[in-house]
């Protein structure tokens, strides 16, 4: 199942994009001193392709996203980005290649909006008094638009409601410029519309940029609504992996929550949508 | 229109202006005003001299000339500048124990720094009565020295205690730090307990002062001060995104336990210089970023100048009053700026409080 298969059952048919490779995961484990959490996936991301990771609480979802950014150091094994050992890319270098999404940010001083994003320019920018913010950037001006919070450019971040901070770390991550958009349970605490809001921003950045995205789900049905790819973790491992049609099925699903799932597909959706049975 | 920044830097460098005006009205009027009030044409035309440079002050001051001059020169000026030198440090000290710790209520004496001067300066005060030193340890030339070996003995216990294989958490750092603060004040209060007659010059000595400032003094300080505060700066962007919280700053490609671990040494090598030569000097840590960051917004880039102007204006002021308020009798600096920083504090923290 490593490879991706040719599936014609999408809408957005992932077969008819060209699968390239961005990041690739080879016997990596993970996991904080000692305490292995993953054990030696081996996996792919692809630019185009909005991939998933989901999984029972506590699976080691935010561990694999932490890895790979590289804010936990892997216990063993090796990440490729682009070919690149990623251990030999400086942080800095990095961050202009990989930008993270958090869950929630304790922001402890009152920056305003546009220093917040701004701050996404940071790899880009270089000379000993060169590290922070350059506010008039043409970039931070171009994902404040994008992410329709230009409104919002002056106000204090510690000032937003729980919607709108997490579209400012979108728009940070986003002015980071980077290949590889990982996103942490962005949309756990927020409502739907909101939630839909950042997510359809993601598949736009994916689609039209061809941006390679992973992202932590925990609504199923909201993976099913955006991902092309999805990781199933359970038990430190990656039990299934797949196009998003193939691996939500009853059985997969059941089996990695322990509970009686039912997939259904409501017609005119074209997506497939999952239930608890009761 | 001016683009954000642009407008932003502005008004950054208008306040800065401004506080550099009113700190060199400050040490124009400290420097008239003591126990002999000297005209303030007087004390100008001293200051005008030393500007155009027909007064060399690296090659002894003041030397012939008038008794005002003299005064200005040798006497007033040195504490001024200590006074200045101080209260910079220490605002700009604040400033990134502030941002480093992720907490608007830390300052440089959080991590216990102060707490290590006091016991070294207490020790150089007292062991002369119990132990016999070499002339050379002796003397109250040497309690800046103590008071500073204290200081870096007590900044490498917290980081000993907070560190976990070289990286240091904001939290750990604040519990090490009122750990071993509270420890040696134990220690401080058992040595003032056998003092003796000696127990006059240790309060004292904490309570804090610049009496007796020289110049040589201040030559020591400045390029030191310099340094610190340079080193400081050139990494306040970087101070900016680790107020995110360490995963994010990680992510944004700032090193941020390296960075971290240079900042807190710095800024409590600047603090353990300061508290050295004027002891324990409270609130002027506290309260100068917080009214900056107040008026200026986070951004450590402008908070730190600011601070250092601010910081040296608040506490060239706040000697000022100590040594002129009560007449002969000199009040210790560091009693004047608790007592108008505590209630300056709570308005302003209440103010805030209730937006």
């Amino acid at each position: 199942m490593n490879e991706p298969p040719n599936s014609a059952v999408l809408d957005n048919p992932p077969a008819q994009k060209e699968w390239e490779v961005l990041f690739e995961a080879l016997d990596l484990s993970c996991g904080y001193s000692g305490r292995t959490v993953l054990d030696r996936l081996n996996f792919k991301l692809w630019s185009g392709f909005f991939c998933g990771v989901l999984g029972p609480n506590g699976c080691g979802k935010s561990t694999l996203v932490n890895t790979i950014c590289r804010v936990n150091e892997p216990l063993a094994g090796c990440m490729k980005f682009a070919g690149e050992e990623l251990s030999l890319i400086s942080r800095r270098q990095l961050a202009a290649k990989i930008a993270v999404v958090p869950q929630e940010t304790h922001i402890a001083f009152p920056f305003k909006v546009r220093e917040v994003v701004a701050m996404g320019r940071n790899p880009h920018l270089s000379g000993v008094f060169g590290s922070g913010f350059d506010l008039d950037n043409q970039k931070v001006e171009e994902v404040l638009e994008i992410t329709g919070i230009a409104h919002l450019s002056e106000r204090e971040i510690t000032n937003l409601s729980g919607g709108e901070r997490q579209l400012v770390l979108l728009a940070r991550a986003l002015a980071q410029e980077p290949k590889l958009l990982l996103l942490d349970e962005p949309t756990s605490n927020l409502d739907i519309s909101h939630a839909v809001k950042i997510l359809r921003l993601v598949k736009a950045g994916v689609e039209e940029q061809g941006l390679a995205s992973l992202a932590v789900f925990h609504d199923l049905n909201l993976a099913c609504l955006f991902a092309d790819y999805l990781f199933l973790i359970k038990e430190g491992t990656i039990r299934y992996q797949g196009e998003t049609r193939e691996v939500i099925t009853d059985e997969i699903l059941s089996d990695l929550y322990d509970l009686p799932l039912k997939v259904y597909s409501p017609p005119g959706l074209g997506r497939l949508q999952v239930s608890v049975r009761v | 229109m001016h683009s954000a920044d642009q407008s932003r830097r502005m008004s950054a460098l208008l306040y800065c202006l401004l506080l550099l005006v009113l700190l060199l009205v400050m040490v124009v009027v400290a420097a008239a005003v003591g126990a002999a009030r000297l005209p303030l044409s007087a004390v100008g035309q001293v200051f005008v001299d030393l500007f155009t440079g027909s007064v060399d002050l690296l090659k002894n001051g003041a030397g012939s000339g008038d008794a005002a001059r003299m005064i200005v020169l040798d006497v007033r000026l040195p504490r001024i500048m200590s006074a200045l030198l101080v209260g910079a440090g220490l605002g700009v000290a604040g400033a990134v124990f502030q941002g480093l710790l992720l907490n608007p209520l830390a300052d440089p004496f959080t991590i216990g720094v102060s707490a290590g001067a006091a016991f070294g300066a207490t020790l150089a005060i007292l062991l002369p009565t119990f132990v016999f030193l070499p002339a050379f340890l002796s003397g109250p030339a040497m309690v800046p020295w103590f008071a500073f070996v204290g200081a870096l003995f007590s900044l490498a216990l917290v980081y000993f205690i907070a560190s976990r294989r070289g990286r240091v958490m904001p939290e750990s750092m604040i519990l090490a730090g009122v750990i071993v603060a509270s420890f040696l004040s134990s220690l401080i209060s058992f040595c003032q307990s056998i003092a003796g007659e000696k127990l006059v010059s240790v309060v004292f000595w904490i309570m804090g002062g610049f009496s007796g400032a020289l110049w040589s003094q201040v030559w020591l300080l400045l390029p030191y001060f310099l340094i610190c505060m340079l080193i400081l700066q050139a990494h306040a962007g970087s101070l900016n995104i680790m107020a995110m919280g360490d995963s994010t700053a990680l992510q944004l490609g700032v090193e941020v336990y390296k960075v971290r671990r240079r900042l807190l040494m710095v800024a409590a090598l600047l603090t353990a210089v300061a508290v050295s030569v004027s002891g324990v000097i409270g609130f002027v840590g506290l309260v100068v970023p917080h009214i900056n960051r107040m008026l200026l917004g986070p951004d450590h880039r402008r908070l730190l100048p600011a601070s250092a102007l601010l910081g040296g204006l608040v506490l060239v002021a706040a000697d000022t009053l100590a040594r002129t308020v009560a007449g002969a009798t000199e009040i210790p600096v560091g009693v004047v700026t608790a007592l108008l920083g505590a209630p300056f504090f709570c308005v302003i923290f209440k103010k805030k409080f209730h937006q």
